[in-house]
C-alpha cells in the first residue's frame, strides 16, 4: 500500500512540475490587429461606421437635430429656449448646471454626451484620413467617399462643440497618449474657418469619388434610394460650410468685419447653385411636413438621419407629445409650444403679430383678432401647432363643458353656478404632462395621438435647402443689403427670402421690411425661426445674433382659454388671454450662459486650453 | 493539566510530581496511582489515616523501588465531603481530582465519578480539575453532597490554531491570528456564519448591508480597508477558497482569522486583505454520538420608519411651495383638513393618508432551523454527518394565490455535509469531505419593494381602490366591474407598492453548491523521522436555476374625482386605449440557469516536516497547488502557487518562522505572472525564562512576537488589462482603451508587533497588537486625460498607494467561584486608519480637492459643505457669498448655507472640500460574557463601532423627493422662524428647483452613525429527563431562548446605521434600493444529545 501511495505522489509530482509553465499562459484570441482593421475595405469600413454608429452614444448622431433615443436626447435644442415649455428640460438650461456637481449632461454616457462624442468622432475621422491608403482592395472613388465623409465629419463635429462651448482647436491627427494634450483654443471664428476649410476638402474629395450627390436625382430610377443614403455628400459638405461661414460672420463670432458676410454670403449662393445643380428642390407646401416625418427622405434634404418607424407610443416619441396625446398621463409635459414662438407666425397675408403694434396692426387691417386669433394664419401653423379647437378627428369630447367633437379641446370652463372650474380633456390638471402653454407641437409628429394609434416614418433633417437660402437672405442682407446680391448671384437677399415664403404660399416679404438692412435683418430671423423651428437651430441663432439676453429678458407667454360661450365678444365661444407662465417656467438669461460649462474635472485638466470663457453655470 | 498533588516523598524533603494518569481501582477501594516517573506502582493506605503509601519503580533509575508517602485528608478537624463529578452530558468522571484549596490534601474520584474528601471547614473550598475540562472552585458550605458537572474546556481546544495549509500550537504561534469555536457561532442564533462572527473576533469588523431573505451575509473587513480595489478577505473552508455564508453554523468547527504578513504570506496575491480560514466539524474516536436542534423564532425590522401622516406631510407640502413661491400648489386649508378628517368616504381616496408599512409589513417574519448531526468513528473511520434546515420568512405582504403564484419573500435552505478519515494504513489517511446546501430563495422579483415604500407618498394616491368606491363611482366602459382595484401611483415617478406587491410578479431560484475534498495523508516516518505528505484534489460548483416564475398582472386605475358627474368616465386605466381589456392568465415558466455559476477545481500536494531535537523543535512544509475557476465566462480563472514555510523554536521560548508565496495568475502581463511574497517573524515567550517564572510566578504568560513580510491582491477590475487591440461589436469596429502593459498585483507590506500576557494562571489576560501597512502598485483609473484625445482612455494602471495603521487591544477574565458561577468576560478593542498616498487626481485640482492625504471612505471633493448655519434673514441672503448671481431667486430664510470654503465672495466648486470622517468606522469593540451556574448557561455580547459616516441622501435627507408627497423623520424637525436651532432646513420642493437644492448638506448627507448595538443574548437550561434517559437513552436535553440585535443604541436618526449608504439612488450598489431591513431575531430552541 505504502509503495503504491508513494508512486502516485511521484506521478503528481512529475507531472506537475513539468507543466507549469503553460498552465497561466491564457489569454483571449487576440482581437483585431491594425493591419488588419485598416488593411481591408470592409474592415475599415467597420471602424470608420463608429463615426455614426459608435455605441453609448459617442456617435455623431448626438449633433443631429432630432436625433431621439433617450430622454434627454428627445428635447433637442429647441427645448432650451423661448419657444417650447417643455418644464422639466427648459428649466434644466438654467438650473441643471448650477448644482454644484456639475451637469450629467456633459458626459454621462446614457445622457447627451455631446461634447465627448464629438471627440470621439474627430479621432476617428482623423485615424481614417491617415490610414486610408492602406486599404489594398478599395477603388480610388471608394477611398475618396471615405476621406470626404471623414473630412465632413470631422468639421461638423467640431462645429457641434464650438457651437456650444466656443472655439476649439482644430485637431487634424488624432492624438497619441504621449502627445500634449493641453492645447490652445482657436477663436470661434477662426474654429468656423477651419471647419469651412474641411468642407472644402470634403467636397473636393467627393467631386473625386462622383458623389457630390449619392441618389440620382428626383424623377429617375433609385431616387432617395442609395445605401448611404443617410451618409454626407459633397452638396452637404458646401451646404455645411456655408452655415460655418454664417455662424463665423454673426455677430458673436464676427472677427472680420463686413468681409466675412461676404464670404458667407458667397458660400451660400455657392451651396444653393450647386444643389439645384444636382436636383435638391423645396418640396411643395403640401408635402412640407415631409422634411420631418411620413417620408423617409425627400429631395429637400441635402443631409438626413431616417430613424425609422415609430409608433405613438414610442417612448422616444413620448417625450414630445403631451400627456394627454401620448398616452402617458403620469409625467410627459411634450414639446409645448410658447405663445412667443405662435406669434411668430404671421398672418397668411404676411403680417407679423410678434408685438402689440404688429398685431394691432394686423387687426386694423381685419387681418387678424385676438379673439380668434388661429385664423388666416401662416400654413406653417396650421402644420406645426395643436392650438385649440384645430381639427382633430379622433379626439374625444364632453358637450357638457363645451368640448366639440373631432377638433382639439384645449381650455377650461368656469361653471356660472357653482363656480367649479372643469379642464377639457386635453387640458386636464389630473395630468401632469397637461400644456401650461395652450399648445402642443404638431410639426415632427403629425397627427399622432393615443387615439389616433398611427405608426409614422420619422426623419431629422441636418441640414435641407431652404436653411441655405435663408443663410443667403441673412448673409447678403448684412454684406449687400435687403436687395443687394452676392457677385454672380442671380437672387437679392429679399428675393431668396421669398422664395422660402412662396414655397408655403406666403406672399412675398413686405416692401416696408426690404427698406433697410435692420428691417429686413428681424423679418429674416423670423423666417429662419418660424420655418426651422423644432429643428435645432434657435439656440445657437439667438446666441450668435447676441440676442439672447433680449429674448431671454422677456416674460414667455402662454394663452389662457376659457369657453364662454359664442358671444359678439368672443366670436368662438373662446375667450383667448396671454399670460405669462409660471415663475418656475419662465427662462432668465445670466451671462454666464453664452456657452456651456465643461465637466468640472475639466478645469482641473487644462492651463493652455483656456477655459474661461465657459464659466460654470452657478 | 497544571494541578499537582503535593506528594510526600522519603528522603527527598517534598517534591512536586504531576499526576498524569489514572490506572485502575483495586476492590480495596484504594486508589491505585502511576506517578510521574514511576511505573507499576501499588498504593496502600496507611493503617490510621488517610495518608498512602506509594510504591514503585522510577522509570528513569529503572530498577529501584521507591516508597512514596501521599498525604490523605486529615482527620482530626472538619467534615466529610460526599459528592459526584460529572461531565456535560450527565457521565460520570472517573479520576478527577479533588484537591482542597491551600493544602495537599487531594482526592480521586472513582469509577462512578464518586468522591469522598475530607475538608478542614465550611469555609474550605475544592478545586475539581480533569484534563479537557474547566476547572471548578466550589466552596463546601454546609453541604454534605456535592454534583459537580465540569464543561469541555473550549480554551483546550483553541491550544491548537489553524493556520494557512496546516495547524499550530497556540504557544508556538508568531502571526496575528484569533479563532473562534463553533459553539459560540451556535449561540449567536445567527444562521449566517457571516453575521455569526459579528464581535467575536479581534480587528474583524462585519457589516451587514441587507436582512432580504437569502441575501442576509455580511460584508466582511479585516482591521479596516485596505484599497479602493476591494476590501474582503480571502475565504477558505477546509484549505480551499470557497464562500462561507451558507455554512450550517452547526458544521462550523473553528474559524481561524489571519491577519498579518507572517500568516498570510503563504497566500501571496490573495491574501493582502487577510484571510479567513474556516474548519468543518470531524469525527472523533468514540461511540457515536447524535444531536438533535430545533428552533423557532420570530423576526422584526432592526428600524422601520416613523410614519407621518398626510395631514402633517401636506402642511410641510405648503411651506416649500410657498417657500418656492409655487403658490398654484399651495393646497387650501379646507383640504389639509380633509387629510386628517375626511369628510364623506370618497374624500380618503381623494385626500388619502396611507401608513405604507403598517399597511404592508406582517408583525414579524417567521424564521426555522433544525440541525441534525452524527459524530463518532472507530480505529478504522471517523465520521461527522449534518443535515441542517434553515427557513427565513417574509416581512412584507405579499400576494398569494394559493396555487403558483406566492411573492412573499422566502428561504430555504437545506445543508448537508460528511466528513470521513479512513485510517487505510497505520500511516495513511485517507478523508472525503461532500458538504453543500441547496437553496430556494423566492419572493417578489422587486427586489427593492422596501425602497417603494419609503419613497411613496402618503397622501398623493390611496394604497387600492376598496370594493365600495366602485361601487359608489360605477366604471361606465364597464358597468359589470366589481371588487377592489390597484391605484396608479399618479403624480410620482415612484410605483404604488401595494401594486407591487399584489401584481403577483414572482420568481423562485433554486441554487445548489457542492463542495467536494478527496485528501490522503502520508506519514514518511520510514523515510525520516517527521515528515509527512499530503495531496488533495476538490472541485467544487455552484448552480442556480430560476425554478419558477410566474406573473399575473392587474391593472391600474387612477379615480379621477373631477370627471365625477361629469359625462366622462371617471375611472381611468393606466396606458388606456380604446381596446377592451382582459384579464390575462397567470404566466408561469421556468427560467434558465443563471449566469452565476461556476465550477472550480482545486488541487494541491505538499511536504511537512515536524520534528522535535531535545529542546529544538523544527517545522518546515513545501506545498504547490493549483486552482481553476470556471465561472460564465469565456476564460477560465487560474492560479498556482507555490509555498514555504519554516519554522524553528528553541524551548518553547524563542520561536523563528519564514513563510513564502510564490503565487501566479493568468490576470497578469506575462512579465508579472508570479510574484514573490516573503515573510519572517520572531517569537519570544519571556514567561518560559526561569527568571520570570522566579520572579513574577504571577505571570503565567508574556509573549513578544513581531512579524514582517509582503502579501499581494490580485484583485482587478477587468481581466486582460496587458492587452489593447481593435475589437468588433455590432459590425463596429472599436479602439480598445491603451494597455497597461506592466499589469501586476496590489502589494501591501504588512508589519505587526504583539504582546500577549496573562496573569494568575490567566484568570485574567490581555493582549495588545500594533501593526501597519503600505500598500502600493494599486490598480487605478486615470483620470488626467481629456475629451481632446477622444479615445477611449487609458486601462487601469498599477500607481495606486496607501498605508493603514492601528491596533487591537484584547482583554479577558476568567473566574471560576466556589459557588459555582462560572463566567468568562471579554472586551475587545480595534483602531485602524488609512490614508491614501498617491491617487490619480487632476493635474490643476486645488490641493485640498485631491483624493491622496485623504481616508478610503471619507467624503472628499464633489462633496457639498456648509458652514452648518441657515439663512435667517432676507438680509442675510443677500449679504452672503452667491452663487454666480443664481441663488438669491431661489434661497429663503431657513435655507442650508454653503460655506465660502475659499472666501472669494463666490460659491462654487471650488468650496467643496473634504469632511471629516469615513464610511468604514476606525473604532470598533465588543464586550461579551459568558456564564454557567449548575445546568444554566448564558452569553451576551454587545458590538459597537465609533467614528462611522454614512451617507444619507436622496428620499433620507431631502423632503418631496421625486414628485412624492412624502417626508420623513428626519425632516420633521425643520426650520421656522421660530424653531432656529432645527435639525433640517426649511421645506423645498425639488421640483421647482430642479434639485435637491438646499437639502443636500453637510451634516445632513454624510452623518454621523456611530451605533452600539445587543448582538447577542443567550440563556440555556440543561437537564436530563428520566423518562427520555430511559426509553430513548437521551443523555442530554438543552432548552434555550436567544435573541439578536436585540436593540440598538445609534444617534442615526434614520436607517441602520450599519449601512454604509442610506440613499434612495437607485445606481447606488450600497444604497437602499435594494434595501430589505436587517432582523432583530428572537428564538426558541430545544438541542438534545443522545
Amino acid at each position: 500500500m505504502k509503495k503504491y501511495i508513494l508512486y502516485i505522489f511521484c506521478l503528481a509530482g512529475l507531472w506537475t512540475f513539468s507543466s507549469c509553465t503553460d498552465y497561466l499562459d491564457k489569454a483571449p484570441s487576440s482581437g483585431l490587429t491594425e493591419d488588419e482593421v485598416f488593411g481591408n475595405l470592409t474592415n475599415f469600413r467597420q471602424f470608420f461606421d463608429g463615426v455614426y454608429n459608435a455605441g453609448s452614444n459617442l456617435n455623431i448622431k448626438c449633433a443631429y437635430n432630432a436625433y431621439f433615443q433617450i430622454w434627454d436626447q428627445k428635447a433637442s435644442w429647441d427645448c432650451l429656449t423661448d419657444l417650447e415649455d417643455q418644464a422639466r428640460m427648459m428649466r434644466k438650461e438654467e438650473k441643471q448646471a448650477t448644482a454644484f456637481g456639475q451637469s450629467v449632461y456633459i458626459s454621462d454616457t446614457s445622457r447627451r454626451p455631446l461634447l465627448y462624442a464629438m471627440f470621439r468622432v474627430i479621432r476617428r475621422c482623423n485615424i481614417a484620413l491617415q490610414k486610408v491608403d492602406q486599404i489594398a482592395d478599395a477603388t480610388e472613388a471608394d477611398k475618396e467617399d471615405l476621406r470626404g465623409q471623414a473630412y465632413l465629419c470631422r468639421g461638423f463635429a467640431t462645429m457641434a462643440a464650438v457651437n456650444v462651448w466656443g472655439g476649439m482647436p482644430h485637431i487634424v491627427a488624432p492624438i497619441g497618449v504621449d502627445d500634449e494634450w493641453d492645447v490652445p483654443r482657436l477663436s470661434p471664428y477662426d474654429s468656423y474657418l477651419g471647419i469651412a476649410a474641411d468642407m472644402d476638402s470634403a467636397y473636393a474629395a467627393f467631386q473625386k469619388a462622383g458623389l457630390v450627390r449619392r441618389d440620382p436625382g428626383p424623377g429617375e430610377v433609385g431616387n432617395l434610394n442609395d445605401t448611404y443614403q443617410d451618409r454626407p455628400n459633397g452638396v452637404a459638405a458646401k451646404a455645411l460650410k456655408s452655415r460655418a461661414l454664417l455662424y463665423a460672420a454673426s455677430p458673436l463670432n464676427n472677427r472680420a468685419g463686413q468681409a466675412a458676410w461676404e464670404k458667407a454670403a458667397e458660400a451660400s449662393w455657392e451651396a444653393i447653385r450647386i444643389a439645384l445643380q444636382y436636383n435638391y428642390v423645396l418640396l411643395p407646401a403640401s408635402d412640407y411636413y415631409q422634411n420631418n416625418y411620413g417620408a423617409k427622405y425627400t429631395n429637400e434634404q441635402i443631409w438626413a438621419y431616417y430613424l425609422g418607424s415609430y409608433a405613438y407610443n414610442n417612448g422616444a416619441l413620448q417625450g414630445m407629445l403631451s400627456g394627454p396625446m401620448a398616452g402617458q398621463v403620469s409625467y410627459w409635459a411634450g414639446w409645448n409650444p410658447t405663445q412667443n414662438l405662435v406669434d411668430m407666425y404671421e398672418t397668411k397675408w404676411g403680417d407679423p403679430l410678434n408685438t402689440e403694434e404688429d398685431r394691432a396692426r394686423a387687426a386694423a387691417l381685419g387681418h387678424y383678432n385676438e379673439q380668434n386669433p388661429y385664423a388666416n394664419r401662416d400654413p406653417r401653423f396650421e402644420s406645426d401647432i395643436i392650438y385649440n379647437q384645430k381639427s382633430m378627428p379622433w379626439s374625444s369630447y364632453d358637450a357638457s363643458i363645451g368640448e366639440n367633437k373631432n377638433v382639439a379641446n384645449i381650455f377650461y370652463y368656469v361653471d356660472p353656478k357653482t363656480g367649479k372650474t372643469s379642464y377639457s380633456s386635453m387640458t386636464s390638471h389630473s395630468y401632469v404632462g397637461y400644456t401650461h402653454t395652450g399648445y402642443m407641437q404638431s410639426k415632427l409628429t403629425g397627427n399622432m395621438s393615443v387615439r389616433n394609434k398611427v405608426t409614422t416614418l420619422m426623419t431629422s433633417s441636418i441640414i435641407r435647402l431652404a436653411e441655405l437660402y435663408l443663410n443667403y437672405a441673412e448673409a447678403a442682407n448684412e454684406a449687400y443689403g435687403p436687395n443687394g446680391s452676392a457677385p454672380g448671384a442671380t437672387l437679392t437677399a429679399a428675393q431668396a427670402l421669398n422664395v422660402v415664403r412662396n414655397r408655403v404660399n406666403m406672399p412675398d416679404i413686405g416692401s416696408r421690411y426690404t427698406a433697410s438692412r435692420d428691417l429686413f435683418r428681424e423679418r429674416v430671423k423670423n423666417e429662419r425661426t418660424v420655418e426651422l423651428n423644432m429643428e435645432g437651430h434657435r439656440w445657437v441663432d439667438v446666441r450668435r445674433w447676441k440676442d439672447a439676453p433680449t429674448v431671454y429678458a422677456g416674460p414667455l407667454y402662454g394663452m389662457d382659454i376659457q369657453y364662454v360661450g359664442k358671444s359678439r365678444e368672443y366670436p368662438t365661444g373662446f375667450k383667448y388671454t396671454r399670460v405669462e407662465l409660471e415663475a418656475a417656467r419662465q427662462v432668465k438669461w445670466k451671462d454666464f450662459m453664452w456657452y456651456f460649462p465643461f465637466n468640472t474635472s475639466d478645469y482641473y485638466k487644462f492651463k493652455n486650453f483656456d477655459t474661461s470663457s465657459n464659466p460654470l453655470w452657478q | 493539566m497544571k494541578k499537582n498533588l503535593e506528594i510526600y516523598v522519603p528522603n527527598q524533603k517534598h517534591k512536586r510530581i504531576p499526576f498524569l494518569n489514572f490506572l485502575k481501582i483495586t476492590g480495596a477501594a484504594v486508589p491505585l496511582l502511576l506517578c510521574f516517573g514511576m511505573i507499576n506502582a501499588t498504593a496502600s493506605n496507611i493503617s490510621g489515616s488517610n495518608d498512602f503509601i506509594v510504591k514503585g519503580k522510577l522509570s528513569d533509575s529503572g530498577i529501584k523501588t521507591e516508597e512514596l508517602k501521599v498525604m490523605g485528608p486529615q482527620q482530626r478537624n472538619g467534615k466529610n465531603i460526599r459528592g459526584v463529578v460529572l461531565d456535560e452530558k450527565g457521565e460520570p468522571i472517573i479520576g478527577a481530582n479533588i484537591l482542597v484549596k491551600g493544602t495537599s490534601q487531594g482526592v480521586i474520584t472513582d469509577v462512578n465519578g464518586k468522591f469522598d474528601v475530607r475538608v478542614p471547614s465550611e469555609g474550605s473550598v475544592l478545586v475539581i480539575s480533569y484534563i479537557g475540562y474547566q476547572t471548578v472552585e466550589i466552596k463546601v458550605g454546609n453541604r454534605n453532597d456535592l454534583k459537580v458537572n465540569l464543561m469541555d474546556d473550549t480554551e483546550q481546544l483553541a491550544e491548537v490554531v489553524v493556520v494557512g495549509y496546516g495547524v499550530q500550537k497556540k504557544e508556538s504561534v508568531v502571526g496575528a491570528i484569533t479563532q473562534v469555536g463553533g459553539k459560540s457561532l451556535t449561540e449567536t442564533g445567527n444562521s449566517d456564519v457571516t453575521g455569526a462572527i459579528a464581535g467575536k473576533l479581534s480587528g474583524v469588523l462585519t457589516m451587514q448591508t441587507t436582512g432580504l431573505p437569502g441575501k442576509t451575509q455580511s460584508d466582511i473587513l479585516i482591521r479596516g480597508v485596505s484599497s479602493w480595489n476591494g476590501s474582503s478577505p480571502l475565504v477558505m473552508v477546509d484549505g480551499v477558497e470557497r464562500d462561507f455564508s451558507d455554512l450550517d453554523p452547526n458544521e462550523v468547527n473553528t474559524i481561524s482569522v489571519l491577519k498579518d504578513a507572517s500568516a498570510t504570506a503563504v497566500f501571496g496575491a490573495k491574501g493582502a486583505n487577510g484571510v479567513i480560514l474556516v474548519t468543518t466539524k470531524r469525527g472523533v474516536e468514540s461511540k457515536p454520538q447524535f444531536d438533535v436542534s430545533a428552533s423557532y423564532g420570530m423576526q422584526t425590522p432592526t428600524w422601520t420608519p416613523k410614519f407621518i401622516d398626510g395631514y402633517q406631510t401636506m402642511s410641510m407640502w405648503n411651506v416649500a411651495e410657498k417657500n418656492g413661491r409655487s403658490f398654484s400648489k399651495v393646497v387650501s386649508d379646507d383640504i389639509l383638513q380633509e387629510y386628517r378628517h375626511p369628510s364623506t368616504r370618497l374624500n380618503s381616496l381623494r385626500y388619502p393618508n396611507v401608513d405604507w408599512f403598517d399597511l404592508l409589513t406582517r408583525d414579524f417574519a417567521p424564521v426555522t432551523n433544525a440541525n441534525f448531526n452524527l459524530r463518532g468513528g472507530t480505529n478504522f473511520v471517523k465520521y461527522f454527518c449534518s443535515l441542517g434546515y434553515y427557513h427565513q420568512g417574509s416581512i412584507f405582504d405579499g400576494f398569494d394565490d394559493g396555487g403558483y403564484c406566492d411573492t412573499h419573500y422566502k428561504y430555504n435552505r437545506f445543508n448537508y455535509r460528511t466528513n470521513l478519515d479512513f485510517n487505510l494504513t497505520k500511516t495513511t489517511t485517507l478523508s472525503l469531505n461532500i458538504g453543500g446546501d441547496i437553496s430556494t430563495t423566492s419572493g417578489n422579483s422587486q427586489g427593492n419593494i422596501w425602497w417603494y415604500l419609503y419613497c411613496a407618498s402618503a397622501c398623493n394616491y390611496p394604497a387600492y381602490y376598496p370594493a365600495w368606491a366602485l361601487e359608489e363611482v360605477p366604471d361606465t366602459d364597464y358597468p359589470d366591474a366589481s371588487g377592489k382595484r390597484l391605484a396608479l401611483a399618479q403624480g410620482e415617478k415612484i410605483y404604488n407598492p401595494y401594486s407591487y406587491l399584489y401584481q403577483g410578479t414572482f420568481n423562485e431560484y433554486t441554487a445548489s453548491k457542492l463542495f467536494t475534498d478527496l485528501q490522503l495523508s502520508q506519514d514518511l516516518g520510514f523515510i525520516t523521522k517527521g515528515l509527512s505528505a499530503k495531496a488533495k484534489v476538490s472541485f467544487n460548483t455552484y448552480y442556480r436555476n430560476q425554478s419558477l416564475t410566474a406573473s399575473w398582472t392587474f391593472p391600474e386605475y387612477t379615480l379621477m374625482f373631477d370627471n365625477i358627474g361629469t359625462s366622462l368616465n371617471p375611472w381611468v386605466r393606466d396606458g388606456e386605449g380604446n381596446e377592451t381589456w382582459i384579464q390575462s392568465p397567470l404566466d408561469i415558466n421556468v427560467g434558465g440557469l443563471q449566469g452565476d455559476y461556476y465550477k472550480d477545481l482545486y488541487y494541491e500536494a505538499s511536504l511537512n516536516y515536524d520534528r522535535s531535537f531535545g529542546k529544538n523543535s523544527v517545522s518546515g512544509l513545501f506545498l504547490f497547488n493549483r486552482h481553476q475557476n470556471d465561472p460564465n465566462t469565456e476564460y477560465s480563472y487560474y492560479n498556482e502557487s507555490w509555498v514555504g514555510r519554516a519554522t524553528y523554536d528553541y524551548a518553547k521560548k524563542y520561536l523563528v518562522e519564514f513563510n513564502v508565496g510564490y503565487t501566479g495568475s493568468e490576470r497578469f502581463a506575462p512579465s508579472n505572472r508570479f510574484g514573490f511574497f516573503p515573510s519572517a517573524a520572531v517569537g519570544w515567550v519571556a514567561s518560559e525564562e526561569p527568571f520570570i517564572k522566579k520572579n513574577a510566578p504571577w505571570l503565567s504568560l508574556l509573549k513578544f512576537r513581531y512579524s514582517d513580510g509582503l502579501v499581494g491582491s490580485d484583485y482587478a477590475s477587468s481581466r486582460w488589462l496587458y492587452i489593447s487591440d481593435y475589437s468588433t461589436s455590432s459590425n463596429i469596429i472599436y479602439e480598445d482603451a491603451v494597455a497597461n502593459k506592466d499589469a501586476q498585483w496590489e502589494e501591501a507590506h504588512k508589519r505587526d508587533l504583539g504582546v500577549e500576557t496573562g496573569f494568575l494562571d490567566n484568570m485574567f489576560t490581555f493582549s495588545a497588537d500594533f501593526f501597519d501597512e503600505h500598500r502600493s502598485k494599486m490598480l487605478l483609473d486615470v483620470q488626467s486625460n481629456t475629451f481632446l484625445i477622444g479615445n477611449n482612455g487609458f486601462k487601469q494602471l498599477n500607481r495606486g498607494k496607501m498605508k493603514k495603521h492601528g491596533y487591537e487591544l484584547e482583554l479577558g477574565f476568567n473566574k471560576q467561584t466556589a459557588y459555582g458561577l462560572n463566567y468568562k468576560l471579554k472586551g475587545m478593542f480595534s483602531f485602524n486608519e488609512n490614508r491614501i498616498v498617491y491617487k490619480d487626481d487632476y493635474p490643476y485640482v486645488p490641493n485640498y480637492q485631491k483624493v491622496s492625504g485623504t481616508a478610503q471612505g471619507a467624503k472628499t471633493g464633489g462633496s457639498v459643505s456648509v458652514d452648518g448655519g441657515y439663512y435667517t434673514s432676507v438680509d442675510d441672503i443677500h449679504n452672503y457669498p452667491t452663487t454666480g448671481g443664481k441663488s438669491l431667486d431661489y434661497i429663503v430664510p431657513g435655507d442650508y448655507k454653503y460655506l465660502d470654503f475659499t472666501s472669494d465672495g463666490v460659491l462654487s466648486s471650488l468650496d467643496s472640500y473634504p469632511i471629516k470622517g469615513s464610511l468604514y468606522a476606525p473604532y470598533s469593540y465588543s464586550l461579551s460574557g459568558e456564564f454557567t451556574y449548575r445546568n444554566w448557561e448564558a452569553s451576551i455580547l454587545f458590538q459597537g463601532v465609533q467614528g462611522k459616516y454614512i451617507n444619507f441622501r436622496g428620499t433620507f435627507q431631502g423632503e418631496f423627493n421625486s414628485d412624492a408627497k412624502r417626508v420623513h423623520e428626519a425632516q420633521v424637525n425643520y426650520w421656522t422662524p421660530t424653531n432656529r436651532n432645527a435639525d433640517h432646513a426649511t421645506m423645498n420642493d425639488p421640483e421647482i428647483w430642479g434639485g435637491y437644492g438646499s437639502g443636500a448638506l453637510y451634516g445632513q448627507q454624510w452623518r454621523k452613525s456611530d451605533y452600539l448595538r445587543l448582538k447577542q443574548i443567550y440563556v440555556g437550561y440543561s437537564f436530563k429527563p428520566k423518562f427520555l434517559v430511559n426509553t430513548i437513552n437521551v443523555s442530554k436535553v438543552t432548552v434555550y431562548a436567544s435573541g439578536n440585535n436585540v436593540f440598538t443604541l445609534t444617534n442615526l436618526v434614520e436607517g441602520d446605521p450599519e449601512q454604509l449608504d442610506m440613499s434612495t439612488d437607485t445606481s447606488n450598489a450600497y444604497g437602499t434600493y435594494n434595501y430589505y431591513p436587517l432582523m432583530a431575531t428572537y428564538k426558541l430552541g430545544i438541542k438534545i444529545i443522545f
